[in-house]
């Protein structure tokens, strides 16, 4: 029986493992946040610190941890770590910080982190646990940036960026003249659509990327 | 120790947790100031109003029943400042720093922002009335304003929760339900009776006749109807016309009695023109003498003061 | 505070700044259970208990015991470590009390824990400096809203599975369409205070 699960591509795989449109993890940050670029690329960086440390300290002390209390070993793990980076936030970057208010504090329950200790870090080592977390952190930041980036080119017509810590600007460019833009898209309403038409975006590439495969497989069994 | 057994259990929680305290009172330590310093940077501008050059510290720590605090400071060695929020007037609100120097007297009193109507709530931010609150102290009432009443009722409950906490910090008795007396409303320019009031459209009808005494039943466009700057169809107030009977003397054409009897103007604002004092101004004017106006209410006034010339022009049969 | 005022709180919580719509917290567990309406009201009623339990808790907790000695940098971990011992008390009550029960809401239970609205509505009556009584009000009108919206739902997707919802928008994507348009409908509570 050849095997079934063929080699795919790297923007592919994001596709597939994407936590946020194919695993529906993280969704209330990702809905919650994405009004600029900014908020995107700060709760995406913060999001990939925590996951990879997390999943580094996870997988070293994973054979130390008995089975009944590993969950709040690691939620202490986590929260510990998202305490810290949240200080380092309000010190730091203290725009960006009060943009992103609460969530930076809901990281600690932010499905994709918790869940990646328990299935990925608590059972490979140390240099494959950090490199799991580092691959599922740019693919939610990546997610994170395309719903930012649909929400604030519609929804204010303009597409910015600031450094963080200065709060200086890097560029600002007006894609959609004032008055066109559709306000709806920084509001509630605007945050659902673009996730539930990103979601359908991805499961029809998905659908029609397994019945490319399938296909595939049929003809290669037909062939031998 | 097996790692079945549940003191292997509990140190490892143990120590995990320990670990990770230290390591967040560390990172604690560190940003702590840093967190602590942007935020008194954002209020140091305004602080700086009060006391300037002196070193400020943010009050965390404080219960407000009240909810009007926005903010505690203390300027090292001066005194306390509160930052209130609350609404009068302009729904919008207000914001303003009151500060109690360390011997009790007011340091301070300024408006950070305000939308109150300019002339009207407006003075409660600005002139005699901040003079007076400078030298009030923490245990004295803080009196209201006429004319701007609702204004400054509104200042008086926020300085009243500041000195709710100044003075128990410091341990000083007051009364808190001591009412300051109002302030006189102050006298405006004077309004003489034979001016051109042609624009309050007054009617008048005679009430009774006798030869010697005349009552006229007076009506006039007041403040709302008259609707200067436009103000008053933003409002939202239902202005009606102001009505009064008054009494003239025919021989001497001055007025006997004046009684309001309708009042259709803007409560707490136009009324300050129509207390009892003020309508008894008018008993023995004649049209050629004025009566004072009263500051933030003078269209009120000028529309008393045409009927009080309908009526005597009406008796005089002109 | 006087009684209008816990009921701005209470109403506040439940509709207008619903937790689902207009804070966009426990979305994933929702996501999964609002499928059935059975089980979305079991579920409704476990979180509400859950979230005003551990609330509650956390609300002395913070106040008796991380104030007093300056730990307030530990809320964090206090709340959720809180939280997650409370969900699992409750399981190991709800398993004794009701087999059934514990059957029907199956893994979403201790799922719980992970649920944002949980840790959010604790840190919040923190952040909002709530009294105790405050606190009690809060702790229950947003998981009231939680259910609320858990029940609507469940019976708008026990309708849209039978819908011809084109194939890339099967299940969660069609119902997060049908959450945007709820959004604009909730929407018109935002002057009700």
């Amino acid at each position: 029986m050849s095997e079934k699960k063929q080699k795919r591509s790297f923007v592919s795989e994001m596709l597939y493992n994407n936590p946020v449109f194919g695993l529906y993890l993280g969704i209330c940050s990702s809905l919650a946040i994405t009004t600029t670029l900014n908020n995107a690329i700060g709760m995406g960086i913060a999001v990939i610190v925590v996951l990879v440390l997390s999943n580094i300290v996870v997988s070293l002390l994973a054979p130390i941890t008995p089975d009944e209390i590993h969950i709040p070993v690691y939620i202490v793990i986590i929260a510990s770590l998202v305490t810290i980076v949240g200080m380092l936030m309000q010190a730091f970057t203290p725009q960006l910080f009060s943009a992103l208010g609460a969530f930076i504090d809901l990281i600690v329950v932010n499905c994709i982190i918790l869940g990646r200790a328990e299935a990925y870090a608590s059972k490979n080592n140390v240099l494959d646990s950090a490199k799991d977390g580092l691959m599922m952190g740019l693919s939610y930041t990546f997610s994170l940036i395309a719903m930012s980036f649909i929400r604030q080119l519609l929804g204010t017509g303009v597409l910015s960026m600031s450094n963080p810590m200065t709060n200086a600007e890097i560029f600002s460019l007006r894609l959609i003249p004032e008055g066109y833009e559709i306000g709806i898209f920084t509001q509630q309403t605007g945050a659902f659509l673009t996730f539930a038409i990103l979601a359908a975006a991805v499961t029809a590439y998905k659908n029609a990327n397994d019945k490319k495969e399938v296909a595939k497989q049929k003809a290669k069994e037909a062939q031998a | 120790m097996k790692k079945e057994s549940t003191l292997y259990k509990v140190l490892l929680l143990g120590v995990l947790c320990a670990i990770c305290g230290t390591l967040l009172a560390g990172v604690n330590a560190v940003t702590a100031p840093i967190i602590e310093a942007a935020a008194i940077e954002n209020e140091k501008a305004n602080l700086e109003l009060i006391y300037p050059g002196a070193t400020f510290k943010e009050v965390k720590d404080f219960t407000d029943e009240s909810g009007l605090i926005q903010g505690v400071y203390e300027a090292e060695g001066k005194g306390m400042i509160y930052k209130i929020k609350n609404t009068g007037y302009n729904s919008n609100g207000f914001t303003f720093l009151i500060a109690f120097n360390n011997d009790g007297t007011v340091g301070g009193y300024t408006a950070l922002e305000h939308g109150e109507t300019s002339g009207f709530g407006s003075r409660a931010f600005e002139g005699d009335y901040v003079e007076q609150i400078k030298g009030l102290t923490s245990s004295d009432p803080v009196p209201l304003l006429t004319g701007a009443t609702i204004t400054t009722t509104a200042v008086q409950q926020g300085i009243d929760a500041a000195k709710a906490l100044f003075n128990e910090a410091n341990n000083i008795s007051y009364d808190p339900n001591a009412v300051a007396e109002a302030a006189p409303a102050p006298k405006g320019d004077p309004l003489p009776l034979n001016s051109d009031y042609a624009e309050f459209k007054c009617e008048v009808e005679e009430l009774s006749n006798d030869g010697t005494t005349a009552k006229y039943h007076v009506t006039s466009r007041g403040f709302g109807l008259l609707d200067p700057d436009g103000m008053a169809s933003h409002s939202g107030h239902e202005y009606k016309r102001n009505e009064a009977e008054i009494e003239v003397d025919l021989a001497s054409m001055t007025i006997t009695n004046y009684t309001l009897t309708v009042f259709g103007d803007t409560e707490g604002i136009g009324d300050t023109a129509t207390t009892e004092e003020k309508q008894q101004e008018f008993v023995g004017k004649t049209l050629d003498d004025s009566i004072d106006s009263v500051t933030g209410a003078t269209w009120t006034g000028k529309s008393l003061a045409a009927m009080a010339q309908a009526a005597l022009n009406a008796a005089s049969g002109n | 505070m006087s009684l209008s005022s816990l009921f701005t709180i209470f109403i506040s919580g439940m509709l207008i700044n619903n937790i689902i719509l207009s804070k966009f917290l426990g979305i994933c567990p929702f996501m999964g259970v609002s499928t059935k309406l059975s089980s979305a009201v079991g579920m409704g009623l476990a979180v509400i208990f859950v979230i005003f339990g551990a609330s509650v808790f956390s609300w002395f907790l913070y106040y008796y015991a991380l104030v007093p000695l300056g730990l307030e940098y530990m809320k964090l971990i206090c709340f959720i470590l809180l939280i997650a011992s409370f969900v699992q008390f409750v399981e190991m009550f709800v398993k004794k009390t009701s087999p059934s029960l514990y059957k029907s809401l199956g893994i979403y239970l201790p799922l719980i824990t992970t649920n944002c609205a949980v840790l959010y509505v604790a840190l919040d009556n923190i952040t909002q400096k709530y009294t105790l009584v405050e606190t009690i009000v809060n702790s229950i009108g947003v998981p009231a809203g939680f259910m609320l919206m858990l029940v609507i739902f469940a019976t708008i997707r026990e309708r849209l599975d039978s819908a011809d919802v084109p194939e890339a928008f099967k299940g969660n994507p069609i119902a997060l369409v049908v959450a945007a348009i709820m959004a604009i409908a909730f929407g018109a509570f935002a002057g009700l205070v």
